[in-house]
């Protein structure tokens, strides 16, 4: 049925070259923001595909009083929490930290694991929620300020989240502090 | 970023980009499209309801099809207003932070549950109308038609229903994993059993 908020939203034509910029842009770190959150590639593009329709719908909202990245990644962020929302994935990331701590891997495969971004990236999948809002957020760039900006937090508790999360994807990989 | 381990774990991340810029902007073209095709869709259902009553209304003209048209009518217009206040000012919540938005995005929940539970008032009130259409044709055409009447009714309200029932369940689940992630996100790191 009829949602009043679209139509203001239909009448503006001119922001589809202001998006492809945007996503020229900011496309990369959106495929791997996207990819920490969905690991099965048609659900991934289903996320993508999201997230570019809320930034077409967010773009005109923009009033630069924080940087562009910053803001595509808050859109992206929750974009991606309504994705998880909707589907959830198969092992459920909100509570794993007890999962990850039962199935380290053996030492003798941590070193081929740390080599690929992919096995990077199935590490930080594996992180409770929280943790690796803020890791994500942080390996895209963004300051913990903005971190914070784009999550709702402090400052204080970005960098607190921060330090759990390297703490909890050292062991993922396997590192030794 | 002075930290070498986040360095070189922000490195690696970023050697990998998954997704390529030209299919994202497609995509978004794509969304678009639908968007201008749910909107029009939306009124264009709605047009029509109002049209066919107005022709049961006019060609017709018995007493058992005018009490049906203006059942539809009012129908309509009932749940035209209650979507649109109903969804009005939840919409624009992607540009908040994280835990505004899941509040946002809980209460829009929330709104979707209300939708769905007027779902089952109007069904109700439908069911209502069409009795009392069938009253007015028994009154004054016997009961030859009813059996046909009758049928259509139960496919058409069993079906209504059925959709109510699997969105009803999709939503309330939905509305349980926002609120998780919600306490998730609030948990103190610190101490994740809180």
């Amino acid at each position: 049925m009829s949602r009043a908020g679209d139509y203001s939203i239909v009448k503006d034509a001119n922001r589809g070259s202001e998006l492809e910029r945007v996503l020229l842009t900011h496309g990369p770190a959106l495929g791997r923001l996207a990819a920490s959150y969905e690991s099965r590639p048609a659900l991934r593009e289903e996320l993508l595909q999201d997230i570019a329709f809320a930034l077409w719908r967010a773009l005109p909202s923009f009033r630069h009083e924080a940087s562009e990245k910053t803001f595509v990644m808050r859109i992206a962020t929750n974009r991606a929490l309504s994705h998880i929302a909707a589907r959830p994935p198969a092992a459920d990331g909100l509570d794993a930290a007890s999962e990850i701590a039962d199935s380290l891997p053996r030492p003798d495969e941590l070193a081929a694991r740390i080599q690929t971004a992919s096995r990077l990236q199935q590490a930080v999948r594996e992180l409770p929620l929280a943790l690796r809002q803020v890791m994500v957020l942080a390996f895209e760039g963004l300051s913990n300020e903005d971190i914070a900006a784009v999550l709702g937090l402090t400052a204080g508790n970005v960098g607190v989240r921060l330090h759990r999360g390297k703490a909890m994807l050292k062991a993922t990989l396997g590192e030794t502090t | 970023m002075s930290d070498p381990d986040m360095e070189r774990w922000a490195s690696a991340w970023r050697d990998d980009p998954q997704s390529a810029t030209a299919d994202l902007a497609r995509m978004a073209r794509r969304e678009r499209r639908i968007l201008y095709a749910w909107i029009g869709f939306d009124w264009l259902v709605g047009a029509a309801l109002l049209a066919v009553g107005a022709w049961m209304w006019l060609a017709i003209g018995t007493a058992p099809v005018r009490f049906a048209a203006v059942g539809i009518w009012v129908l309509t217009i009932v749940v035209l207003g209650f979507t649109v206040s109903n969804w009005r000012g939840m919409l624009a919540a992607d540009r908040e932070s994280a835990a505004e938005f899941l509040t946002i995005a809980i209460r829009r929940s929330q709104a979707r549950l209300r939708y769905i539970r007027f779902g089952w008032q109007i069904l109700v009130a439908d069911i209502i109308v069409v009795a009392g259409a069938m009253a007015l044709e028994y009154r004054d055409e016997g009961a030859a038609r009813l059996p046909t009447m009758l049928f259509s009714l139960a496919v058409a309200t069993g079906s209504v229903a059925i959709v109510l029932l699997w969105w009803g369940r999709r939503e309330r689940r939905r509305a349980g994993r926002l609120t998780a992630m919600q306490r998730a996100m609030a948990r103190d790191p610190e101490n994740p059993h809180e």
